[in-house]
């Protein structure tokens, strides 16, 4: 039962991090807002891989064959992780353009294609 | 929609997927307890046969090198497209809402925080030249290493302002090195294909275990990577930082 | 050279290329580039083709780095190429090829990123089409997006470019993280992460896990395919993203995400969800409709020719769901010819668009009042383009269209062919009304009180001249649209590839133990003459709605009245659509939380 709630924590990221995106007022918010729902991802990832009393895939001081945590689960991870930041850089941009452009950062003010 | 309106959709969508959420995870094996295969799999016959102690590493670049192709693709668009939004529009005369600019210098640095920098850069490039080429070996790669050396664009931001950090990483000479990067995974994942018929396939010799030369063509894919990942990186920071000298100034 | 070898390169070249042209950018003519990115699409476009041939005769499989699966657990990434994957790569890079040729004389002058990004983007469609992997189909999805993202920013001048860019990448960054969950639940059931085997390993029955994964991965790949409540994002990129762009993102981005949807059902959850197809048929049947009519109802509500097509295209993605939603071989096979005739018929509408902007300065179809009159070629091909998306015979939708009514019959959902043909009629109808206005000035006068869109600044000027390039490569594609019925054993061609696409356990035999698959059957198909008569009813309707709406404000006031109820179904449709960014995201949260619930509910 508690082992549980280590899955509830990457299901209650995203929906929160859904929430704050939904309700925002400022673009940058919402950009980290994305963030945070991009970490739920990561986490579940990580704990999906996950093995108790395990230690690194790294098998310079451990002889291999010692029991280790998921390695695909790590690669994935890091290859998610450059994705997101990328994303958000590329996002940032975008807002630091129309911040430029209108002067206000508020997405209810930027309703530029309506109709 | 009114606010109102949105926040109460959310709320209910949100607690919607958050129970679906909880439905599904109810069919996870329990944490902790992986059951494999993959991970198990590759644990066993990685060390041995690639002669690299770092599976995560061998798993990036060898095992799923794809993965990490398309990853670094994604990097080097990213970065094409900030180029691209945030340069476009110094070049064209624009109307904008905020004031226009004169000649801008950066921040004035006092001798304290230009010594420590200096201390700051050297570490940084040593420890990120380090742990990027150790990637075989040591849970370091060309990411972490990159990313790591990009803080020398952030340093010397601080410590000698903009003009010295365009005087010393210049536009011009960072691009074709980005794409050279780039182009250079996917040239192996070719060169592979031609030598041996599989694409990034690892062809060349495989060294003994823990050495710096070992693992055949990941250490090479490896550096790519970290050239790439090193110079977008810096790239980045030359385009935001120009951005920044903009806002400092209108604050005066 | 073999598909084995061709499958990769088709992928890599492309991106090799760009990194080239990246790198030399700055110190070469800018056409020095284009004419590379053309040459690197050229090459994707022979590979496939070949690659295609090379499918049919059997699945191609390319493992790479060399990981070949032992004792049944895959080690590595493979490109498992069937004779649908083969061809939709080779048709993104014929689609990539013929944009890039229009922009030729399109662009006056741009950095380097236009052709590294084109060539970038297409590279990930190709990869996506091609792989067997679930998370490299992920790495794939973000990466044509990050492409897209950029590229639709491309006029950076252009304010409404920068949001539109916006929020589709916030829209669709969600959605892929929606299929990263998915994909996570997956993992942790299975530990696999290629295709056959996951399905080999989720074994036949279906629990909450499996049945949420679906949902999320299935939602995320809804949201790139733009189906209603997730479409909002493309009605405001395709308005201001360049021209070039959105003959691909029309023509087959959006439908990648379809056929991502299929490609995941049919290899990976059809073993385990297989005994509950009649509660996914309900779910997704009631979106595709929906998402069809909400498509065609809100193309006649627009000024602005380049959103009316988004709409459209919007309409076509709730046929093409539908279609997939029957779960049948016919209806398979005609979703493949739909996505291919429509393609080449919305590229070419997009040409025009951008032969108008070229030309005139505007997309505005009042602004445009009277401009084609004696512009014979323009008229005709805008013309041709509505009454290949309203599935007139001989064009390629017709042939998709009889294929899928064909399924629907087989299912016992014959009713289905009629709102589908409302569908596909509203939106062919929209582009005639929008000619009507724009060729011979018919039409009410407009009102001054609706609502006029921003006017857009020219992304490209009028040079003296005649653009002989632009035109041919729309005439291009009209005329291969046209020909579609005329290509003899397609039909049959489609059908059989659908079987190999549905087969699980042979892709299971054929990737994991590497047995060889026979060559791609050819099953009789449907007589396509007897759907004549139901192809010119919807182009008959077609033409009927778009006069009504040029010549309706003539009828007497009594007529008139009736109207007003569709009228205000239609405001209260376009107040929905309000370009607010937080509104996008709300709903996709409710659309996926809706599919997630009813799924639940229903798969018993």
């Amino acid at each position: 039962m508690i082992a549980f709630l280590a899955f509830v924590v990457p299901v209650w990221i995203f929906v929160i991090g859904l929430y704050g995106m939904a309700t925002s007022r400022n673009l940058i918010h919402l950009i980290l807002c994305l963030s945070v729902t991009q970490s739920a991802t990561y986490v579940l990832i990580l704990e999906v891989g996950y093995r108790l009393g395990a230690t690194a895939p790294v098998f310079s001081d451990v002889l291999p064959g010692t029991r280790a945590v998921d390695p695909v689960v790590d690669a994935l991870t890091l290859t998610d992780i450059v994705v997101g930041a990328t994303v958000t850089a590329l996002l940032l941009a975008f807002a630091l353009r129309i911040h430029k452009r209108t002067g206000t950062l508020d997405p209810d003010a930027l309703r530029e294609m309506s109709g | 929609m009114t606010e109102r309106g949105r926040s109460t959709m959310i709320a209910v969508a949100g607690a919607a997927l958050f129970a679906l959420g909880l439905w599904a995870a109810a069919g996870l094996p329990s944490f902790g307890h992986y059951p494999g295969p993959y991970g198990d799999v590759l644990d066993t016959v990685a060390p041995h046969e690639r002669q690299i102690p770092n599976v995560v590493t061998a798993v990036n670049f060898d095992y799923r090198g794809m993965d990490t192709l398309g990853e670094e693709y994604i990097f080097f668009a990213a970065v094409a497209g900030i180029a691209l939004v945030l340069r476009n529009d110094r070049k064209r005369p624009t109307v904008d809402a905020l004031p226009s600019r004169r000649k801008l210098t950066g921040p004035d640095a006092t001798d304290a925080v230009r010594a420590f920098t200096v201390l700051a850069l050297a570490v940084t490039v040593a420890f990120g030249m380090y742990l990027g080429i150790h990637a075989a070996q040591t849970p370091g790669g060309g990411f972490q290493g990159g990313a790591l050396l990009s803080g020398f664009a952030a340093l010397l931001l601080l410590g000698f302002g903009y003009p010295v950090l365009r005087k010393l990483l210049p536009q011009e000479g960072i691009e074709p090195v980005e794409a050279v990067g780039a182009g250079a995974y996917a040239a192996i994942g070719i060169a592979t294909l031609v030598a041996s018929g599989a694409f990034l396939k690892n062809v060349l010799p495989l060294g003994g275990e823990g050495q710096l030369f070992s693992a055949g063509t990941i250490p090479l894919i490896n550096v790519c990577v970290g050239i790439e990942v090193s110079a977008g990186f810096f790239l980045l920071f030359l385009e935001f930082a120009h951005e920044t000298r903009v806002e400092e100034r209108e604050a005066e | 050279m073999s598909g084995h070898v061709l499958a990769p390169l088709a992928f890599a070249v492309p991106l090799a290329v760009a990194a080239i042209c990246a790198g030399i950018g700055p110190f070469v003519p800018r056409r020095v580039l284009d004419v590379l990115a053309f040459a690197g699409s050229v090459f994707s476009l022979a590979a496939c083709a070949a690659l295609a041939s090379d499918a049919a005769q059997g699945t191609v499989v390319h493992w790479f780095g060399g990981w070949e699966p032992r004792h049944g657990i895959a080690l590595g990434i493979a490109f498992v190429v069937d004779p649908v994957g083969a061809a939709l790569a080779a048709f993104t890079a014929f689609l990539t090829t013929a944009a890039m040729a229009f922009a030729w004389t399109y662009y006056d002058e741009s950095g380097p990123a236009f052709p590294v990004l084109m060539l970038v983007f297409m590279a990930a469609l190709i990869g996506f089409f091609l792989t067997g992997d679930l998370f490299n189909l992920f790495v794939f999805f973000e990466l044509m997006g990050v492409a897209a993202y950029a590229l639709t920013a491309y006029r950076t001048e252009d304010q409404s470019a920068v949001m539109g860019a916006f929020s589709f990448a916030i829209v669709n960054s969600a959605g892929a993280f929606l299929i990263l969950l998915g994909i996570a639940l997956v993992y942790g059931r299975t530990g696999a992460l290629n295709m056959a085997q996951i399905a080999h390993a989720l074994g036949g029955h279906a629990d909450g896990l499996v049945v949420v994964a679906f949902a999320f991965i299935t939602c995320g790949l809804l949201v790139k395919a733009a189906l209603v409540p997730f479409h909002f994002w493309l009605c405001d990129a395709h308005a201001v993203a360049p021209t070039p762009l959105c003959v691909l993102f029309s023509g087959i981005m959006v439908q990648a995400g379809i056929y991502a949807v299929a490609r995941v059902y049919w290899s990976v959850f059809s073993g385990a969800l297989g005994e509950h197809e009649t509660a996914l048929r309900g779910v997704l049947l009631a979106f595709g409709i929906v998402t069809a009519l909400v498509g065609g109802i809100m193309c006649f509500a627009q000024r602005h020719f380049k959103r009316l097509l988004a709409f459209s295209t919007i309409a076509h993605t709730g046929i093409l769901v539908c279609s997939f939603a029957l779960f049948r071989t016919q209806a398979l096979g005609g979703m493949w010819l739909y996505i291919l005739g429509h393609g080449l018929a919305k590229g070419a509408l997009f040409m025009c668009s951008g032969i108008l902007l070229n030309r005139f300065g505007s997309v505005d179809v009042e602004v445009l009042r009277n401009v084609l009159r004696r512009r014979p070629l323009v008229t005709a091909a805008i013309a041709l383009g509505a009454l290949a998306l309203a599935g007139m015979p001989p064009f390629g939708t017709f042939v998709g269209t009889t294929l899928i009514d064909d399924g629907a019959r087989e299912s016992g959902l014959g009713w289905l062919h009629y709102p589908l043909l409302l569908a596909a009629a509203l939106t062919g109808g929209s582009v005639l009304n929008a000619l009507g206005r724009m060729a011979f000035g018919w039409g009410p006068p407009p009102d001054p009180r609706a609502h006029t869109p921003k006017t857009e600044t020219t992304e490209t000027k009028q040079h003296d001249g005649f653009p002989y390039v632009m035109y041919a490569v729309a005439a291009v594609l009209t005329v291969a649209s046209f020909c579609a019925m005329f290509v003899r054993g397609a039909p049959a061609a489609a059908l059989g590839a659908a079987e190999r696409f549905m087969d699980r356990p042979a892709q299971l035999a054929v990737v994991m133990n590497g047995a060889a698959s026979g060559a791609m059957a050819h099953p009789a198909a449907p007589s396509l003459t007897e759907a004549v008569a139901y192809g010119f009813a919807a182009t008959l309707l077609a033409v009927a709605l778009a006069a009504a709406a040029l010549f309706g404000h003539r009828l007497p006031d009594a007529l008139t009245l009736i109207c007003r109820g569709p009228g205000a179904v239609v405001g209260a449709l376009r107040a929905v659509h309000d370009g607010v960014v937080t509104d996008y995201v709300a709903w996709l949260a409710a659309g996926t939380a809706t599919i997630g619930v009813a799924l639940a509910v229903f798969v018993r």
